[in-house]
């Protein structure tokens, strides 16, 4: 971008002062900022050159920089902007802000006129509807199982969204035609629903499959048994091994989430000895008596 | 993305209680319902628009208050206006141009009966 003089640009003397500069600036603003001339094509492009100038001489430190030859006029690029021009003619009165208000005294000019007017003219060219973002918080088991859950929308009306089974957190839902209405017969936008699964007390997805920690007693880990298990679907009758150790992973196949093509992943239950609450007499009478406890070392490992 | 208050502010460069202020004035339309929030791309230029104006701009808030409804008008006539013309685009050459040239000189007012003062008949919508 070739580099204009931002003095030439808001026409102001390299002596000027500050508060000329923002006088410059705000006469040339309020001439040229393209909401304020929503028919000029123009008006965008010397508008960005005379901010981009403001920008540079507004600032008492930039500007004593670009003096000093330290920076250059070009700038920094600025992120391409879209002026509320873009949108509000397009919306007619269905965007909420636009207003018929400017001719509603048109009734007694002509009947056909005055009805064509009041009805918002939504003819003659069509826009296709801007996409509308949404964001859904849903619980994990209803992500995991899939579930419909009502969306009220700004505008007071609501949308049932289908969550399919296994959806994602961040995963994006497209609602077709539930967007902002079209004009002049444009189709509407759609609906972008994004999902935020919110965690779960115990369970933890990894991709396809669930995690658990499953608690399990001391007699049930040295003797082994049947103990109930959760999962997304419901609960399972799990058969502990004898002598199962904390830290033990035990595979439920086919109990995690559902994925495409009607596979489906694990659940895993990590298990983890869980001493009663309270001391025990008993228990601490058998363990003081029992004779292996004493030579056992479970630290072998960690011994350098 | 979805644009929420943080990513309005953030693309607006505007801190929070202004978007507030201006949510309270009625000026920008605030998301509802629980769960989940959704500015529209033109709720973030007309954001924009409020920032240029009560920014470097210098307007006092009566004045963006003023402003925004005359540009909400403007809007609103731009848009019938558009309608009406793509509407006499589309009839005969014969029936636009006695719309355009009546327009240009407007018949007398409804008091008056239509061709009296040698006027032209008016044109038929």
């Amino acid at each position: 971008m070739a580099a204009t003089d931002p003095y030439d640009v808001l026409a102001v003397s390299r002596d000027a002062s500050q508060k000329d500069i923002q006088a410059a600036f705000r006469k040339l603003a309020k001439k040229l900022h393209p909401d304020l001339n929503p028919g000029d094509a123009q008006a965008q492009r010397k508008f960005q050159e005379v901010s981009a100038a403001y920008e540079l001489l507004g600032d008492e430190e930039k500007r004593a920089r670009f003096d000093r030859g330290e920076i250059d006029a070009s700038g920094a690029e600025r992120p391409q902007r879209r002026y509320y021009r873009d949108f509000a003619e397009a919306g007619g009165a269905s965007d909420g802000y636009s207003q018929t208000s400017g001719f509603e005294d048109f009734d007694d000019a002509d009947d056909i006129l005055s009805s064509f007017f009041s009805r918002s003219g939504r003819r003659g060219f069509r826009m296709g509807g801007v996409d509308r973002r949404y964001r859904l918080e849903v619980d994990f088991l209803d992500a995991v199982n899939g579930a419909t859950k009502r969306l009220v929308l700004p505008d007071g009306t609501s949308l049932d969204v289908v969550i399919p089974p296994g959806a994602e957190d961040n995963q994006v839902i497209r609602v077709a035609g539930k967007g902002e209405a079209g004009a002049g017969g444009g189709e509407p936008g759609d609906a972008l629903i994004e999902i935020a699964v919110r965690p779960h007390p115990f369970f933890r997805r990894e991709g396809l499959n669930i995690r658990l920690d499953l608690p399990i007693s001391l007699s049930e880990a040295v003797l082994g048994g049947k103990v109930v298990a959760p999962t997304p679907s419901g609960p399972v009758t799990v058969a502990i091994p004898k002598g199962s150790n904390t830290g033990k992973v035990l595979r439920l196949k086919g109990k995690g989430v559902p994925g495409r093509g009607g596979k489906r992943g694990d659940e895993y239950l990590v298990l983890k000895i869980v001493l009663p609450d309270k001391p025990d007499p008993e228990l601490e009478a058998f363990v003081s008596r029992w004779k292996a406890g004493k030579t056992h070392d479970p630290r072998e490992g960690l011994k350098a | 993305m979805t644009i929420d208050h943080a990513e309005m502010c953030r693309r607006v460069s505007v801190g929070r209680p202004s978007l507030q202020r201006w949510i309270e004035a009625g000026w920008i339309h605030a998301p509802s319902g629980d769960g989940f929030v959704a500015f529209s791309e033109m709720d973030v230029a007309r954001a924009h628009l409020i920032r240029d104006l009560a920014g470097p701009m210098g307007v006092n808030p009566e004045g963006v208050a003023v402003i925004l409804d005359l540009i909400d008008q403007i809007h609103g006539l731009r848009h019938a206006l558009r309608g009406l013309s793509m509407a006499v685009g589309a009839q005969d050459p014969e029936v636009r141009r006695r719309i355009w040239s009546d327009a240009a000189h407007p018949p007398s007012g409804p008091s008056r009966a239509a061709g009296a003062l040698g006027g032209r008949p008016r044109a038929v919508l």
